[in-house]
């Protein structure tokens, strides 16, 4: 079908073409733009500070006598520390945990959403 | 990748993964005394080092070479002795990758977070009537398949991604690293990390003279007592390292 059509150059079939039988060969409006020639290419550092010592001080403690836990060095926010839960279990950790300094606002979404996943979790799907 | 080590440091991981309080004092101890051979003699008596940890009768210790960091041509000024529990046990690629994925994975803290409807500001009030309009029927202007509404199931929050691995897989990975890198001739041994100069290009040069590779991890005993030397020539050099054994990673770089 469209082997058929290529008699007839470019523009003059893009009114007559239905969009069912158009070939990518008869040109694409120009809102769906494809850029032609590649990006300037991204220099990436392998061997800066954080790349060349990754990983350094994770065996502390089998290495170090059991002085300091590989938990210890995670940086983060407090209630996440050397722990994993899913989303409602921190929702409530961090409640307890900072809970009092929070912002009112962020506190009271907090809240919001510490009863909809109470109840989300409890009430509905297949594991209650 | 390679990794120099201070003769006698490997030996101190105990090879059945039990804990040991005295092996670290008596290691340090031990390589303090060994004699240091002089810089400027002739020929000098070959650095002997037997292992101190009892090995096992039915297995023989693993033996390499040591090497020194003074001269270009000093390579094999010695012959040490290590324990095969810990250079010479089966190669288990398997370990290696779970250890490998965990040390990637324990400290990773996602950040991202999205607002949901409940969060968006605004949305509180019913957009239009529910019957008579003639438009759909909604309920807020900030539920998600409005633009500009919230995400129903976005990332939520920081999200941590924790988790331990038994500390005898961990220990056996480390092992199963030293066994194949020192089978890859990619372990040197090195009697003292003294260096002649300060100067990173005389490191460079001995990299290339004793085809090391493109990076080197310089091991050292204890963080306390490094040489000057080395430590000023790799901190000019981003690809060569210099650590105490305490953070001997599995995977770096």
């Amino acid at each position: 079908m469209a082997g058929s059509l290529s008699w007839v150059a470019g523009r003059r079939l893009w009114g007559l073409v239905p969009l069912a039988c158009r070939s990518f060969f008869l040109g694409v409006p120009r809102l769906f733009h494809v850029r032609v020639t590649l990006p300037p290419p991204k220099v990436i550092d392998r061997w800066n500070q954080k790349r060349a010592m990754f990983g350094v001080y994770d065996n502390i403690g089998i290495l170090g006598n059991f002085e300091k836990h590989p938990k210890e060095l995670i940086k983060g926010p407090v209630w996440l520390r050397g722990w994993k839960g899913n989303e409602l279990q921190r929702c409530i950790r961090k409640k307890r945990m900072v809970g009092n300094r929070m912002f009112i606002d962020d506190l009271h979404n907090l809240n919001k959403r510490i009863s909809f996943l109470y109840k989300r979790f409890n009430r509905h799907g297949k594991h209650r | 990748m390679q990794q120099l080590v201070r003769a006698g440091a490997r030996a101190w991981l105990r090879p059945r993964g039990c804990r040991g309080l005295s092996a670290l004092t008596e290691e340090a101890v031990q390589s303090a005394e060994k004699p240091e051979p002089l810089a400027n003699a002739g020929p000098q008596a070959p650095v002997l080092r037997r292992c101190e940890l009892p090995v096992p009768l039915h297995r023989r210790p693993v033996q390499a070479w040591v090497e020194s960091l003074r001269g270009y041509e000093q390579e094999r000024v010695g012959l040490t002795e290590l324990h095969p529990d810990v250079f010479s046990t089966a190669p288990r690629l398997d370990i290696l990758h779970q250890v490998a994925i965990w040390q990637k994975n324990f400290k990773r803290i996602s950040y991202a977070k999205t607002k949901t409807r409940a969060e968006v500001r605004g949305g509180g009030r019913k957009p239009w009537q529910q019957k008579g309009s003639g438009r759909a029927r909604h309920g807020s202007i900030r539920s998600p398949i409005w633009r500009g509404g919230g995400v129903a199931h976005g990332p939520r929050g920081p999200t941590s991604y924790y988790y331990m691995l038994p500390m005898k897989v961990r220990v056996q990975g480390l092992k199963v690293a030293l066994t194949v890198k020192l089978a890859q001739d990619d372990l040197h041994i090195v009697d003292s990390l003294e260096l002649p100069t300060t100067d990173p290009q005389y490191l460079m040069e001995l990299a290339r003279y004793r085809r090391w590779g493109d990076s080197v991890l310089f091991v050292d005993l204890e963080h306390e007592d490094m040489p000057q030397n080395v430590v000023a020539a790799t901190s000019g050099l981003k690809t060569f390292n210099l650590i105490p054994a305490i953070g001997l990673p599995l995977h770096s770089g």
